[in-house]
């Protein structure tokens, strides 16, 4: 459980570095679900609304997700970005990367696609998508009862995240399915790295935690991803990340669990 | 004159369009099942700059990577 492939492109123009992100992520269930897989994510009203949709909502098929309880009050940005973007599903479909600047606008790093209002993913049910939305910030949306509705991340102290994505998988973990997303940077913490963590199907918001970093560790905001994996550890799981860093460090960041999250990086022998 | 600035422009662009500030591309990165229930990630990359290749894994002491010998 917990596969996924993360891509990454780099492209260089009139002296400025451009960094494209594209994360196929996927999750097995252990058990069919009936209905499973006869969802499907869209963005609608020129990338206004995020709506979800099912075949067995005969008189009313798409819904429309509300951001911790309202509707999404960011304007759609329509050259570059929609908001809500998806930014990745959790079941078998594609999505964008984007990052949230110092304000909380959501802003899309490549991967744009020509027809947004048409921009669609499958989903199941007791598994969500990440979106960037509502009044700003990465939430974690999944359908709560009949109900789509995203929950805004936060730290365990309650302060809003905010960062560049760099990886979501879904887990399993004692028994529960997790989804977790490793972001870099952000208002709260600059130039360090968080994992945020949800219980899939539950109704806690997802919750954030910085990582440990090395002292004397340089910055990890520049960071460019070389891999990610889900990987087993008597019963648990932990997500972990491969990355570089200009000039040629190379580190690792590992969440598992309720531990701390850990970054380091490669030291010279 | 006009063609010197030309050149000199062309050059440039080579230089700075085509500077990679990432040396390592990804090879490969996987699992490894190393006992009961329990897996150790390793990540291959190859470093541009001179064509070397080396394997990374976690250890006690922290990530490491270990060059390989051609």
């Amino acid at each position: 459980m917990g596969f996924g492939v993360m891509s990454e492109t780099q492209a260089s123009y009139a002296g400025s570095l451009t960094v494209s992100r594209t994360g196929v992520a996927g999750a097995s269930a252990a058990e069919v679900q009936p209905g499973g897989g006869d969802y499907v994510w869209r963005i609608v009203d020129a990338g206004a609304r995020l709506e979800l949709c099912h075949a067995g909502w005969a008189t009313r098929p798409c819904r429309t997700t509300l951001f911790d309880g309202g509707p999404n009050t960011i304007a759609p940005f329509l050259r570059f970005s929609t908001n809500p973007t998806i930014v990745d599903p959790v079941n078998l479909g594609r999505g964008q990367v984007v990052s949230v600047d110092a304000n909380g606008n959501g802003w899309v790093f490549g991967g744009l696609k020509a027809d947004l209002d048409k921009f669609t993913m499958p989903a199941t049910p007791g598994s969500g998508v990440w979106a960037f939305g509502g009044s700003g910030g990465l939430h974690h949306c999944q359908l709560e009862g009949e109900r789509p509705n995203c929950r805004v991340t936060r730290t365990a102290t309650g302060e809003p995240t905010a960062g560049v994505l760099v990886s979501i998988k879904t887990y399993a973990d004692e028994g529960q399915t997790r989804e977790g997303a490793w972001l870099v940077g952000g208002t709260a913490l600059a130039g360090g790295m968080q994992h945020c963590e949800v219980k899939s199907g539950g109704a806690d918001p997802p919750t954030c935690k910085a990582a440990q970093i090395t002292p004397g560790q340089p910055s990890l905001w520049a960071m460019s991803l070389l891999s990610s994996h889900v990987v087993a550890d008597r019963g648990r799981s932990a997500h972990v990340i491969w990355f570089q860093l200009p000039g040629g460090s190379i580190g690792r960041c590992q969440a598992r669990g309720g531990d701390a999250p850990v970054c380091d990086v490669v030291r010279k022998d | 004159m006009t063609m010197k600035m030309v050149v000199a422009a062309l050059c440039l662009f080579a230089v700075s369009g085509c500077t990679r500030i990432y040396p390592y591309v990804t090879m490969s990165s996987h699992t490894i099942a190393v006992g009961d229930k329990q897996e150790a990630d390793v990540l291959w990359v190859a470093d541009v700059r001179d064509d070397s290749m080396s394997r990374c894994h976690n250890s006690p002491q922290g990530p490491k990577c270990v060059r390989v010998q051609h």
